[in-house]
């Protein structure tokens, strides 16, 4: 445990007199010092508006996290364990996936208004792709000794999904959800600026607006600490569900 | 007959020839068969016909008088590797087959016990294959094999990643097992002390032979240094060499 919170008390560090230095260095509005911001932060909290915009931010993700485990596991692990299904879905997803999805965002703006449901739709859009590519690599490219291991064993669907495929491709879901949740965050600052009247985005945008910028450096912290949680929370779930890495 | 094979021919995709041709074999309940040759010669083909894990271009395999058209109960398979689950515990590889054939978790946790109390595994139950050496790997993918008390053990080299030492103590653990159980035995191996050990048929795919060669085993003793056992070494060395027997 020493090991690991050490280094990265020492980075957090290390950044954190970087801004003091840019801070002093260009003496601007527009850039407070890491004092200014934690006190704007914990101002916010006390004022009662940091949580309700935190709690909605991450409801968003959470949701569109849960939603696109929900369909690219499943999909991935089928897709890759058919040479048919694989060959018919790798070249829907070359042409899908490249594509700027966040493009999408005012037209799902204008289909389902301004509320959670297109922030939803938008993020679970974008990390569905990441997360299938990755699952269905690592179902494609399960060892065959182990396939050949549970065949000898049992040839029911269920159980070889529960013994062998689940557990296999668990540290690539997991892997790919890492990767994910800095994609959801940022995909989310800009759902929340475009089209929105709440969460951690619209904080920012609105201290930026109102040139309160230790408010907007507040709301940056806020997307900051959400983005830190949900990749621990992963780290908890892969030490957790995985002990055999 | 546990197991009958009739004009039996596979070949790779891309090979120019046949691994196996024309095949013909039976496989009597409780016997202990050794298939010793060269690589390439289509012995792990065999076993894994006999698996049900492939099937043959021709001719037929069939088990206790049925087509041997997928893996089925009865049959273990312990193969070169281990096989093992990495993401299951020592523990957790052993209960496999019994979780499977929905035994009860007390029996279960019973013959566990005593699986890895027998395979000296007590101590490392909570294990995981990483953090094992190579022969408790495979002591644990023996165990795993034979905790459900198969008709037939299929065992792809088993014993070809270990030193020397531990490969003759685990000969002496399964040739052990093997007897006890009476289990019908399947080896394919590299080592030719190693198939004269264990075994009490070879099947040797001797050079200038068009198929494997059938060779009684059962008559030599299990003692390394015995003379018989010796001699039959120099034998199947001799056959798969295709010297003349040198009597």
């Amino acid at each position: 445990m020493k090991n690991k919170v050490l280094p990265i008390l020492v980075a957090s560090l290390a950044l954190l007199l970087l801004w003091q230095g840019a801070s002093l260095a260009l003496d601007k509005a527009f850039l407070p010092t890491p004092g200014a911001s934690f006190a704007a932060f914990v101002g916010l909290c006390a004022d009662g508006e940091m949580w309700p915009a935190f709690r909605i931010s991450a409801l968003r993700v959470i949701v569109s996290t849960l939603l696109g485990v929900a369909l690219a596991v499943p999909l991935g692990m089928v897709c890759g364990r058919s040479a048919l299904l694989y060959r018919i879905a790798s070249p829907l997803v070359a042409v899908l996936y490249p594509l700027p999805k966040i493009v999408f965002l005012p037209i799902l703006v204008v289909l389902f208004g301004l509320g959670n449901l297109p922030k939803i739709i938008l993020i679970t859009l974008i990390i569905f792709f990441q997360i299938f590519v990755v699952v269905a690599d690592a179902a494609y490219q399960l060892p065959q000794e182990s396939v050949d291991a549970m065949y000898t064993l049992t040839r029911k669907r269920w159980a070889i999904f529960r013994h062998l495929l689940l557990p296999a491709c668990l540290p690539s879901v997991l892997t790919s959800l890492r990767i994910s949740v800095g994609t959801s965050i940022a995909v989310l600052f800009f759902a929340e600026t475009f089209a929105s009247f709440d969460g951690l985005g619209y904080l920012i945008l609105d201290g930026m607006e109102r040139r309160e910028y230790a408010d907007m450096f507040a709301g940056i912290i806020g997307m900051a600490l959400l983005g830190i949680l949900l990749y621990e929370c992963l780290q908890l779930i892969e030490k957790r569900c995985c002990r055999w890495l | 007959m546990i197991y009958t094979l009739k004009d039996v021919s596979y070949a790779y995709t891309q090979a120019k020839e046949a691994v196996l041709d024309a095949f013909d074999w039976q496989i009597a309940p409780h016997e202990r068969w050794g298939l010793v040759g060269p690589s390439g010669c289509g012995k792990t083909t065999l076993l894994y016909l006999l698996a049900g894990l492939k099937q043959p271009d021709r001719g037929t395999c069939h088990y206790n008088g049925k087509p041997c058209l997928a893996p089925v109960e009865g049959v273990s398979f312990i193969q070169q590797n281990y096989g093992l689950f990495r993401w299951k515990t020592v523990r957790q590889n052993l209960s496999l087959p019994l979780l499977l054939a929905k035994m009860p978790r007390a029996e279960i946790t019973a013959r566990v016990d005593a699986m890895t109390a027998r395979l000296g595994l007590s101590g490392l139950a909570d294990q995981y294959p990483a953090q094992l050496s190579g022969g408790q790997c495979q002591r644990v993918a023996i165990g795993r094999a034979l905790i459900n008390a198969p008709k037939v053990l299929l065992m792809d080299e088993p014993f070809s990643a270990l030193d020397a030492m531990t490969r003759e103590g685990l000969q002496e653990e399964m040739l052990a097992l093997s007897l006890d159980s009476g289990v019908t035995l399947v080896l394919v191996t590299h080592s030719i002390e190693e198939a004269v050990y264990m075994c009490d048929k070879l099947l040797v795919y001797a050079k200038n032979s068009a198929a494997p060669l059938v060779v009684d085993n059962s008559a030599t003793s299990h003692d390394r240094y015995a003379a018989d056992f010796v001699k039959q070494c120099a034998r199947v060395k001799a056959m798969l060499e295709g010297r003349p027997d040198e009597k």
